[in-house]
């Protein structure tokens, strides 16, 4: 007996050690905690159509702030905030200045739910959220859609290219459209042999499929796919196994860590470096300062290519934008990227809707939000939102046409785009576009 | 085949690095009898510290390698005097003490992100020519790798078998009571061993960060399981069987990447699994090489 008392308290001890050991290695995956801000006091349903007065209003700003995925959290913030600056100088809302408040989901999608309750509950007259991110949504989405609480966000998943709530509207395009621009880009920088790797994580998975077929009938051949776990410390058979089937290039999508080790890898065995085709997930703020360093700064340059949505850069809408990026002091290369234009837009069209509809409700104003950005017949074109507010008041109908370029929502609430290749400048560590590509490849 | 000879000499710089993180592991566990949750992020500082001598000092990488090792010593000697040592006094529980070096990971990490953003880190090592040894690839930073692994282990079997303090751990670990009664000072051989698993966490650390080609602070955390698991599988408080365990983990998974990618941690796990279960104390439950042979 004393025997088995003996063991029982060495293997309650040893598994209660494991098991500490994988909840704070789980912890501290979605670590790097910090608190989220939140601007409101008082609870109130989206909008709170009954309140009367000029009272400030929310955006809230639903994103990992912390984590591995903080850099979605401080791009949306800042468009938010520029955004915000420039409908405020406009008089704001009706009267009603816009704030924007921060909620953080941590990029975990058991964390984002509570925080999204939290969100809905505390902040004070939400009318928008900005976010989430492709990891959270699909735990949140349902909360915001009872909530009726309109949702501006940048996910690629395809998934929600047949959705129908009229309180979703995404700025930037599916992932099945990124898919044929990859190919298309793939197959005409003159690689028709390819190895395709992406991590097998949901946001790469989305892609896999539709690129191997645009792929196909342009012509090229998939010699070797795989789908590789992210955050391993080697990939070294991986990178064997491709090297192995003699590609011209590779194409897929990996997060900044995984490519970092990957890539360094491929040089290490390959002796040089491959060209590397890659999804708009090199864009994002944390990619190219891992992989830099990785394998040199003039590497990335002379070997990746990013395909992700065009943006003109030029104009009066981007110089707005750009002047406001730069008002809040925000970091230099946001400005460039698509996706927080896109998402500075966002929040400028639907402060338009609310103006249009005369409400701050979203069952009021969220059918306005096509309204203000589709062009057509007698639409006057507006490039900022002191000029929509002005000509909305005076009686036109508006298509405002932001710093990322037109943003035509389809009966899906999605705002398909094109797409263009990016590479990046060494010297002046920044991404650079090219032309953009054909829609859908030009199948 | 030649695909299966190739992995297993990628899966020998795996192995390599988790026997160094995995022995320290153990060998602090098996003389202090402490779950160290934090070991992880004392391999991430000492990444962080040779980082800095490497890159904004210019010291050589055997040099840096050198200062991330002491930081490691220090950094753990520091840990277990200051903080896991006055709750001991108190007669903390060993779960509460789990709990503890859990809160310090978590306040090592977030100190480091504080000075150190959230950012990538590389030591900037230019590209090395490969190296081909009976069917295997290697880079020259790849054998360096495995060969302070080989010599920190013989080093540290020397130390066991042949040197009073060897022996006096060994000692302490079997029995801490009896040791202090035949004259040994188990205090000093304490700290003693968390220097030396410091030292093997800093090794490991700046072999992780090189190998990966860069890191951040999250790095070392996130091979702690791998770590664990390698501790686990030989036994924890074995150092031998951390070896044999780390060997096994690093082979195993790389040798799964042939069949699947995604199948890495999942075959190396699976083994785990199925050696707890068939002895539950670990593979070499029974063979604990720290206690035994005490001599005066």
């Amino acid at each position: 007996m004393e025997v088995w008392a003996t063991m029982l308290n060495r293997h309650r001890w040893m598994a209660a050690c494991v098991a500490a050991t994988a909840a704070s290695i789980a912890m501290a995956g979605c670590s790097s905690s910090g608190s989220s801000t939140s601007g409101g006091s008082s609870a109130s349903a989206p909008g709170n159509p009954s309140a009367s007065g000029t009272f400030p209003v929310t955006a809230g700003v639903l994103h990992a702030f912390t984590g591995q995925n903080a850099f979605f959290g401080l791009n949306a913030q800042n468009a938010c905030l520029a955004a915000a600056s420039q409908i405020n100088a406009g008089g704001g809302i009706m009267g009603h200045p816009l704030t924007c408040s921060n909620f953080d989901t941590k990029g975990d999608p058991a964390d984002a739910v509570p925080v999204t309750n939290r969100m809905l509950v505390s902040a004070s007259h939400l009318v928008m959220v900005v976010g989430p991110d492709g990891s959270d949504i699909p735990s949140v989405l349902p909360v915001l859609e009872q909530a009726k609480a309109p949702e501006l966000n940048t996910v690629g998943d395809p998934r929600y290219d047949t959705q129908t709530s009229p309180y979703f509207w995404r700025l930037t395009p599916s992932d099945s459209t990124q898919a044929p621009a990859l190919a298309y880009a793939t197959y005409h920088q003159g690689y028709a042999k390819i190895a395709e790797i992406f991590t097998s994580d949901l946001s790469a998975q989305t892609t896999t499929t539709p690129f191997q077929s645009a792929y196909s009938k342009l012509g090229g051949t998939v010699v070797k796919a795989i789908n590789i776990a992210p955050g391993q410390a080697s990939y070294q058979t991986e990178v064997a196994a491709v090297l192995a089937t003699h590609p011209q290039a590779l194409v897929g999508e990996m997060d900044a860590r995984t490519a970092a080790t990957f890539l360094s890898e491929i040089r290490q065995q390959n002796g040089s470096m491959l060209p590397f085709v890659v999804t708009q997930r090199a864009l994002q703020g944390d990619w190219e300062p891992a992989v830099g360093p990785a394998i040199g700064d003039a590497t990335v340059g002379k070997y990746v290519t990013t395909i992700a949505p065009a943006l003109s850069a030029s104009g009066t809408a981007f110089t707005t934008f750009k002047a406001a990026m730069t008002a809040i002091k925000a970091n230099p290369f946001q400005s460039k990227n698509p996706f927080v234009a896109a998402t500075y837009d966002g929040v400028i069209a639907l402060a338009l809707a609310m103006d249009k509809a005369g409400s701050i409700d979203p069952a009021t104003f969220v059918v306005n939000v096509p309204k203000v950005t589709t062009p057509g017949a007698g639409a006057t074109e507006v490039t900022t939102y002191a000029d929509g507010v002005a000509a909305l008041k005076a009686g036109k109908e508006i298509d405002y046409v932001g710093a990322s370029g037109a943003m035509v929502f389809n009966s899906n609430g999605t705002a398909n785009r094109p797409y263009a290749p990016w590479t990046y400048n060494a010297d002046a560590h920044s991404w650079v576009m090219g032309a953009p590509l054909p829609v859908n490849a030009g199948l | 085949m030649s695909q299966v000879v190739l992995s297993l000499g990628f899966g020998l710089v795996t192995a390599s690095i988790l026997a160094l993180g995995a022995v320290g592991f153990t060998l602090q566990f098996g003389v202090t009898n402490l779950f160290n949750l934090s070991f992880g992020e004392s391999m991430t500082v000492a990444a962080f510290v040779a980082y800095l001598a490497r890159v904004s000092f210019g010291w050589n990488m055997w040099l840096a390698m050198a200062a991330g090792g002491a930081a490691g010593m220090l950094l753990s000697l520091a840990i277990s005097r200051l903080v896991f040592l006055p709750f001991l006094r108190r007669g903390t529980s060993q779960f509460a003490m789990v709990m503890v070096t859990v809160a310090v990971s978590f306040i090592l990490k977030n100190v480091l992100q504080i000075f150190s953003g959230a950012n990538f880190y590389s030591y900037q090592l230019p590209p090395e020519s490969p190296v081909h040894i009976i069917g295997m690839t290697f880079d020259a930073r790849q054998l360096t790798i495995i060969g302070l692994a080989v010599v920190s282990l013989v080093g540290l079997h020397l130390l066991f078998k042949y040197t009073r303090l060897g022996k006096a751990m060994r000692a302490t670990s079997d029995d801490a009571a009896l040791a202090r009664s035949v004259g040994i000072p188990t205090s000093t051989v304490a700290s003693a061993a968390w220097l030396l698993s410091g030292l093997l966490a800093g090794l490991a650390g700046v072999a992780l960060a090189m190998d990966l080609g860069t890191f951040d602070t999250n790095t070392g955390g996130s091979f702690l399981l791998l770590i664990v698991a390698a501790a686990v599988f030989g036994s924890v408080g074995e150092p031998y069987g951390a070896v044999l365990g780390a060997l096994v983990i690093g082979l195993a998974s790389e040798l799964a990447a042939n069949v699947s990618p995604t199948l890495k941690d999942v075959v190396a796990f699976a083994i785990l699994v199925l050696v707890l279960l068939v002895r539950p104390e670990g593979l070499r439950a029974g063979r604990v090489q720290l206690r035994a042979e005490v001599t005066a």
